[in-house]
């Protein structure tokens, strides 16, 4: 087995030497699938401390960028390991980056840091006309619509593709947050999302707020 | 000597004044309205592309409509879809509105394990590697004959682009006595890797598990920076830009470690041969405040994203002139009255002693920075209100 402690503190610290000296051991010694899952859970709970260090101003974005990269290695050593079985979700987020836009740094950080928070991501990628997020919502039913967005031009694009989930009848079903460089209080009522972030942590807390 | 020409020379000497961080006659009103000017319109940026006609009319509207001292970057654009076609690749990707964005994917071409080489003959990593991953134009298995017409052909598209640039400076200087304070543009050496070589997800690596190398890349790259800029002649009352891209996204530990040597010892070079530099600090910089103050003393200018550039002024006010204030968002979503109400505050709040340039925080790209009335209203505004006395 390993120090799920250790293992913790060391995705916290981003030391990427450590945590991969601790899974490479760990993945020798043949382990159950449920062990498996205890150090893919311990993982998570080192990116919870990275998300509590970025909101204490300790962190800036570029160590959220590398801990996504390191949460993503450390997966990849687990799989051999993982077989199939799966932690319980806490709920279910669509997102993507609206139309015209195709930035995905911020959209990626969220997005790890929400898995390893417990939910289900299904990522529509960059550029993502209203279309596809209204037959994603439509298909896999999510508590929440996180868009993204870094140019100005994407308030536009959140607007149409709030205004696309309403025509479509979804909008009552699932609560909207929008992410990124422009999003503000008066774009967020602009636009009828129910809150707004530019901080991928905020985010993430903000949405296990509406699933509890 | 005309009245427009008058004009002219009054804010050249202004904007020179407050560059030097001194208090000028009046609080200058920079432009940074660029493709904006094409919604304002009805056009799109597409549209002026290749429409020398249509640049000139956006042109005129927005120096007759809205009063403006000086002028940073204006609608004719820089990127130019053709280009990217003759080079067969590239960094950027255009909308159908004709906006150029980074396109995914299209940045990292360099591996980690070849800064060594990058650090030691900057150029002849890029002429080896770069250019010929970057474009298909400069592949190894193209012949001699297509690349050579192939360049002719980028010279020729970059000829455009600056003609259109010069007939916008034109019109500007000659029919509204107003002037182009960019005189050239320059990127800190980190964020060339990052905008040209690593991408994000790849500097970052890079800055985590190799520190030394990007920081001796860096250095490595400032006489790259240098060159770029080498035939730009100093100028009072114009600077060169310098947007910064990677600074907001850092640790302060990290930032000491890999980004500040290299840009310091940039922006001392620069200033040493007596450009002044306007570093846009992007998103926010209040976290490597303490580092800023060891820039050359009133030989920088800051534009001010989004931090509290109240804050900025009493920090780093005795250092570098400050220019933004008003958010683009402001600019569209607020009242004429809030607007007018926010700029007075900032007049009363960042005029006193000198040192600032009244503007928006961002560049004005799309129809969504700026409500043309607010716009209007707060431009004359800072004209009448913002004279010292």
């Amino acid at each position: 087995m390993f120090d799920a402690e250790q293992l913790k503190q060391a995705v916290g610290d981003l030391d990427e030497d450590k945590v991969m000296e601790i899974l490479r051991e760990f993945v020798a010694t043949n382990p159950s699938q449920e062990e498996a899952q205890q150090a893919v859970a311990a993982c998570q709970s080192g990116m919870a401390i990275v998300g509590d260090l970025f909101e204490k101003e300790e962190y800036f974005v570029g160590d959220l960028i590398f801990a996504g990269e390191l949460l993503t290695n450390a997966i990849e050593i687990l799989k051999p390991v993982l077989g199939t079985a799966s932690s319980a979700k806490i709920g279910k987020i669509v997102l993507g980056t609206v139309a015209g836009d195709l930035h995905d740094i911020g959209k990626n950080i969220f997005k790890s840091m929400a898995e390893a928070a417990g939910f289900e991501v299904f990522d529509l990628g960059i550029d993502q006309p209203p279309a596809n997020f209204v037959n994603k919502v439509r298909e896999v039913k999510p508590e929440i619509v996180g868009m993204s967005g870094v140019l100005t031009l994407a308030l536009e694009s959140m607007k149409d593709t709030v205004d696309a989930l309403k025509e479509a009848g979804l909008r009552d079903s699932i609560k909207i947050i929008i992410g990124g460089n422009p999003v503000t209080k008066e774009a967020c009522e602009q636009i009828g999302a129910d809150a707004f972030t530019t901080n991928a942590a905020e985010g993430v807390k903000i949405c296990q707020g509406w699933v509890k | 000597m005309n009245n427009l020409e008058q004009a002219r020379l009054e804010r050249m000497q202004i904007m020179d004044d407050v560059n030097n961080n001194r208090q000028p006659k009046r609080v200058p009103v920079l432009s940074a309205c660029s493709t904006w000017a094409y919604y304002y319109k009805g056009y799109k940026p597409l549209d002026g592309l290749n429409n020398d006609e249509v640049l000139a009319e956006v042109s005129r509207a927005i120096y007759t409509d809205f009063y403006w001292d000086v002028v940073d970057i204006g609608p004719a654009v820089f990127h130019h879809p053709d280009l990217y076609e003759v080079l067969g690749g590239g960094t950027f990707t255009f909308t159908e509105e004709g906006l150029h964005q980074t396109r995914p994917g299209a940045v990292n071409v360099m591996e980690p394990e070849e800064y060594p080489e990058l650090i030691k003959d900057p150029y002849g990593y890029m002429l080896k590697y770069i250019l010929p991953r970057r474009y298909a134009l400069f592949a190894p298995d193209v012949d001699f004959k297509t690349k050579y017409e192939g360049v002719l052909k980028v010279f020729a598209v970059r000829d455009r682009i600056a003609k259109q640039i010069k007939m916008h400076d034109d019109i500007a200087e000659k029919e509204f006595g107003l002037f182009n304070a960019v005189n050239g543009m320059v990127l800190a050496p980190v964020d060339f890797i990052l905008d040209y070589l690593r991408d994000f997800s790849g500097v970052m690596q890079d800055i985590k598990r190799r520190p030394e190398a990007v920081r001796d890349a860096g250095m490595a790259l400032i006489r790259y920076a240098l060159d770029g800029v080498a035939n730009v002649k100093p100028e009072a009352g114009k600077t060169l830009l310098m947007p910064m891209h990677l600074p907001t996204f850092l640790n302060p530990r990290d930032f000491e470690k890999v980004y500040w040597p290299s840009y310091k010892a940039l922006v001392d070079a620069l200033v040493e041969r007596g450009h002044i530099v306007k570093c846009a600090f992007e998103r926010k910089y209040e976290h490597l405040f303490d580092f800023l103050q060891d820039l050359p003393k009133n030989k920088t200018v800051g534009i001010i994203e989004d931090d509290d550039i109240r804050l900025v002024k009493k920090k780093l006010g005795d250092r570098m002139a400050i220019q933004g204030g008003l958010s683009t968002q402001t600019l569209y979503y607020a009242s004429k009255e809030e607007c007018l109400d926010i700029v007075k505050g900032l007049i009363d709040d960042l005029a006193p002693g000198g040192g600032y340039i009244f503007g928006t925080n961002k560049s004005m790209i799309h129809a969504t920075d700026g409500n043309p009335e607010n716009l209007k209203a707060v431009n004359e505004f800072v004209r009448e209100y913002g004279v010292y006395k």
